[in-house]
């Protein structure tokens, strides 16, 4: 199940986002939060203490997603690595077993 | 151009992927949710707010988003309920939840911490755990029915 959070900033996208992720994760999923905002502040809501929240790195996108485009000359992403190895070098993990990643500058992918 | 969070979806088809976007239409329109299976479009009950939901909505529907769905936050009266529930009627889209203004949400939020831990049993925390509900519910519904209906899975 892939859920997008949109809407008006202050609107409490951030808060709805963490607390939906902490209530499927307790419910047994495996979840992962993606953090698209320039100034992150999701694992704060999902309640990562600060000492943690300082081992959130932004995931680069030139690492792990690679672009092919096909003989139709449509171009689509892959993932270049195990999506395990980008969270553990790349996210952190919150309370409840939920993973987080800072995506940010890489969202904008998809263009055309 | 499937996005980066499709792959991520893709690695692990089992779970669950949630995308905080950023504040921005252009994040939309770039095409950052495209893969998603639904959207949460969050609004508070003021006429600015609800107008980008507005905008959001036709936005989603455009990407082939197969659910959008609008999330009332922060109503503190039945007149803000009220307003959400008339203003998505409307513009046809479907209200999924109301989750109720809660200053300890706002207590949580200042003091860095998550308002779950903070307030486990207050009504907005009790409303969100609902709507995880309402979601998974919708969702296993809509697959279930698309794979009798075409015989083709998802």
């Amino acid at each position: 199940m892939r859920l997008a959070v949109c809407g008006k900033g202050g609107a409490g996208k951030t808060t709805i986002s963490a607390t939906l992720a902490r209530v499927f994760a307790r419910q047994g999923h495996a979840v992962t939060a993606l953090d698209g905002d320039p100034n992150p502040n999701l694992a704060t809501a999902l309640g990562v203490p600060a000492e943690l929240r300082a081992g959130l790195q932004r995931v680069p996108r030139e690492e792990i997603v690679e672009e092919r485009t096909d003989a139709d000359g449509h171009t689509d992403l892959f993932l270049t690595r195990p999506f395990e190895d980008v969270l553990s070098e790349y996210g952190i993990i919150a309370p409840d077993g939920v993973g987080v990643l800072s995506m940010t500058g890489l969202l904008g992918a998809g263009r055309g | 151009m499937r996005g980066v969070v499709g792959e991520l979806g893709k690695a692990r088809p089992d779970d669950v992927t949630i995308l905080d976007t950023e504040a921005s239409i252009e994040h939309m329109t770039r095409g950052t949710v495209r893969t998603s299976d639904a959207v949460l479009l969050v609004t508070e009950p003021y006429f600015r707010s609800l107008e980008t939901t507005g905008r959001l909505a036709p936005l989603a529907h455009e990407l082939g988003i197969p659910h959008v769905w609008a999330v009332a936050n922060k109503v503190r009266t039945s007149a803000d309920e009220a307003a959400v529930r008339e203003y998505c009627a409307r513009h046809s889209i479907e209200l999924l939840a109301v989750v109720p203004f809660d200053p300890r949400v706002t207590e949580a939020d200042n003091a860095g911490v998550s308002a779950l831990d903070h307030a486990p049993d207050s009504p907005a925390m009790l409303a969100a755990a609902a709507l995880a509900q309402t979601v998974e519910q919708r969702l296993a519904t809509h697959q279930s029915s698309r794979a009798h209906g075409k015989g083709d899975g998802l």
